[in-house]
């Protein structure tokens, strides 16, 4: 009786939660696969056209491109961010650093900044007149980097910008990892004669391996859904060679009040980021059967 | 005898009571309660506020219920009161804005009878020639807006880079665009191998700025994103790929314009990295006064160019008209309101903008806005920009096709000949 008491005073409070869950996220989500399947501009009646936007999407050279470009933006900022987060990790827990702590806040600064506000920072700072080029590029090599101007670097341009703004809160958690490794490890392969090189790979990297799964699945998470950095510094620009999906159905849904075609490459997106989960959720079960 | 002449009187007090009383529910019949939505703009938000005052005292019987967003967020706001059927009875919204709404029949036309008159010529006769195609209040052969604010574009020079380049402030000002490129050329500094100063720029990584320019060139040789009537686009044709050569040339073959030098071309001219811009109104004197000061006394305004075997148009005009929704209950009394809220031009041109209506003091625009005898001249001979529920679509495609020739390096032919076939399929549905 008691213990039935208790159960009901559970569901009590998770009623708010899960009311505001399902009428923000779930009722929404659901509406999104309803509406795909009309199209509707928001103020003429919603017209019946059956899975007309799925073909049209998949005939989407424009939606394709931003598809592919997503998967590019994300695989590769996600690697970049594991391996400079990682060394940036590295470098800051070594003991023989003086003001590490320092150190370890000034790198962790940009995480707690505004994205808007540091893609129009960093938009100010790629401009021929802007620090790059002005202050860099110029002074020393006598040239200046198309950053925003060029279709071949626009994308590397916002990812460099991803990087700067997100390593530090990974760097974070790396640095949890290392120092949850026992120094008696470090101290015994000295003793072996065990290598700087030797120690990374056979004892650091293997029991970070859960740090670097747990920063691969929450960093693809964040920079698949992208949406802030590339829409303040580029616009999607130029020639649509930053446009992520994120622009893509923005750009569709609230410009051009094509609803249900924006839905449609909703759930495209939604499904894209099916797939990642599966993948992540079959790496984080084989380290659990070990 | 006492009992009939107690019911008597009780009978003639019921009658008087019940009279009064039925005076009062049809006084309370006649009460008007509207429901107006603008865009934020002080001072002119007080100024629009002392209007529907006026009309309210004038009017006991309306009440107006004014209601201000952002510029940006008009849009929206409006989009979301609509999906909710919970639409104002009258909103003032930039022209372009407007096309959705007229499109999906949403809007209702001018009705003469709340502005005193008898046909809609007569209240078009109100406003100064063209006004209402310059703020979107016209729409496939009716209208549907009240010009509220018309503005357009002209051309800013520097003159003190002028100088600089060895030209004559008073004499060399560009009346042609071949003249413009050349001025430009001269204009435009490189140290070292690295762009300092551009002769000439715009803002490329926004369609509507590229395209705000694109429509006079165009419509200089008889072309056009799209025709007049929005039936079909007329980027496809020879006269096309001349304008839009002449715009992609300034960065490919002139290198009068990096478009990495500057984003804003407003905030560019503020800071000398351009020696010309094409994108500023006459509110931009404000904007340099209060923002560029260093600039404002070396600025000078000047017509667009034209082309030397081209048609004598301006830069677009563009503008904000008052609308009325078909959903609204008292549209005569709502026409009223937008009649009232638009009836003190000189108000408006008092705080720096030019409300279009009829009787404005000519002597007050002159003093009041700066450079009125160019901008002035140049409105009546303005490009106004396309009605249509497309427009961003159309000038995303525009823009598209730019960036292709630009960065790409497509032929400018081949470019605008898929953006017409993608704009004629877009209009087709």
């Amino acid at each position: 009786m008691k213990k039935n008491s208790h159960s009901r005073a559970g569901y009590f409070f998770v009623v708010p939660t899960v009311i505001l869950f399902c009428v923000f996220l779930i009722f929404p989500m659901l509406n999104s696969f309803r509406l795909s399947l009309y199209s509707w501009n928001i103020m003429e009646p919603m017209k019946w056209v059956g899975l007309d936007n799925f073909k049209t999407l998949f005939q989407d050279k424009e939606f394709l491109a931003s598809w592919g470009r997503t998967l590019q933006f994300t695989l590769t900022s996600v690697v970049l961010l594991l391996i400079v987060s990682f060394i940036f990790a590295l470098m800051l827990d070594s003991r023989s650093l003086k003001s590490r702590n320092l150190f370890q806040a000034v790198y962790f600064i940009p995480v707690v900044l505004v994205t808007p506000a540091v893609g129009v920072v960093w938009k100010l700072m790629f401009q021929t007149t802007g620090i790059l080029n002005a202050g860099i590029f110029a002074p020393i090599f006598g040239a200046t980097v198309p950053w925003l101007e060029s279709q071949n670097i626009a994308l590397y341009s916002i990812m460099l910008v991803q990087l700067w703004i997100s390593s530090g809160y990974y760097m974070v958690m790396f640095i949890a990892g290392l120092q949850g490794i026992p120094e008696e490890y470090y101290e015994s392969a000295v003793i072996d004669g065990a290598s700087w090189f030797r120690r990374l790979f056979s004892i650091t990297i293997p029991l970070l391996k859960p740090v670097f799964l747990l920063v691969f699945v929450t960093s693809v998470l964040f920079v698949f859904g992208q949406f802030a950095l590339p829409y303040t510094i580029s616009q999607g620009g130029p020639n649509y060679a930053t446009e992520l999906m994120t622009l893509f159905i923005y750009r569709n849904a609230f410009k051009y009040l094509k609803v249900g075609y924006a839905s449609t490459a909703s759930i495209f997106y939604f499904l894209t980021m099916i797939v990642f989960s599966i993948i992540q959720i079959r790496l984080f079960s084989d380290k659990k059967k070990r | 005898m006492k009992t009939r002449r107690s019911v008597l009187v009780l009978l003639i007090l019921l009658v008087s009571i019940g009279m009064l009383w039925s005076a009062g529910a049809g006084e309370q019949a006649k009460k008007v309660e509207l429901v107006h939505w603008g865009h934020t703009q002080p001072p002119f938000d007080g100024l629009i506020a002392r209007n529907i005052n006026t009309f309210m005292a004038e009017n006991p019987n309306v009440t107006v219920e004014y209601a201000v967003f952002s510029d940006a967020d008009l849009p929206n706001q409006l989009l979301t009161a609509v999906a909710g059927g919970s639409a104002p009875d009258s909103f003032t919204i930039a022209g372009t804005q407007a096309a959705r709404f007229l499109e999906a029949n949403m809007l209702v036309t001018i009705d003469p009878q709340a502005f005193g008159k008898n046909t809609i010529d007569e209240v078009i006769a109100m406003w100064e020639d063209g006004a209402f195609m310059g703020a979107g209040g016209y729409f496939k052969g009716s209208y549907y807006g009240i010009p509220h604010e018309l503005s357009n574009y002209c051309a800013w020079i520097n003159g003190k880079h002028m100088v600089e380049a060895g030209l004559d402030p008073k004499n060399d000002v560009p009346e042609t665009w071949a003249e413009f490129t050349e001025v430009g050329k001269k204009m435009t500094v490189d140290v070292g191998g690295v762009r300092v100063r551009n002769g000439f720029g715009v803002n490329l990584k926004t369609a509507g700025f590229v395209a705000n320019i694109g429509f006079p060139l165009l419509r200089q040789l008889g072309a056009g994103v799209v025709d007049d009537d929005v039936t079909k686009s007329l980027l496809d044709t020879p006269a096309a790929v001349k304008a839009v050569t002449t715009f992609t040339d300034w960065i490919l073959k002139d290198k009068i314009w990096d478009p990495g030098l500057v984003n804003d071309d407003r905030e560019g001219f503020g800071n000398e990295l351009l020696s010309m811009f094409l994108t500023g109104g006459a509110w931009y004197w404000g904007v340099m006064q209060s923002q560029y000061p260093g600039v404002y006394d070396d600025a000078i305004v000047f017509p667009y160019p034209r082309f030397a075997e081209g048609k004598d148009i301006g830069g677009i005009s563009y503008g904000y008209s008052t609308y009325v929704f078909n959903s609204s209950k008292n549209q005569k009394d709502a026409w009223r309101v937008a009649d009232a809220i638009a009836s003190t031009p000189d108000d408006f041109i008092k705080e720096g903008l030019f409300q279009p209506r009829k009787g404005y003091d000519a002597e007050l625009a002159a003093a009041s806005l700066p450079s009125w005898d160019v901008f002035g001249a140049d409105l009546k001979k303005s490009t106004p920009r396309p009605v249509t529920k497309h427009y961003a679509e159309v000038i995303d495609i525009y823009f598209a096709a730019i960036n292709q020739i630009v960065y790409e390096g497509a032929k400018v032919e081949t470019a605008l000949n898929a953006a017409a076939k993608k704009i004629n399929d877009l209009l087709k549905n």
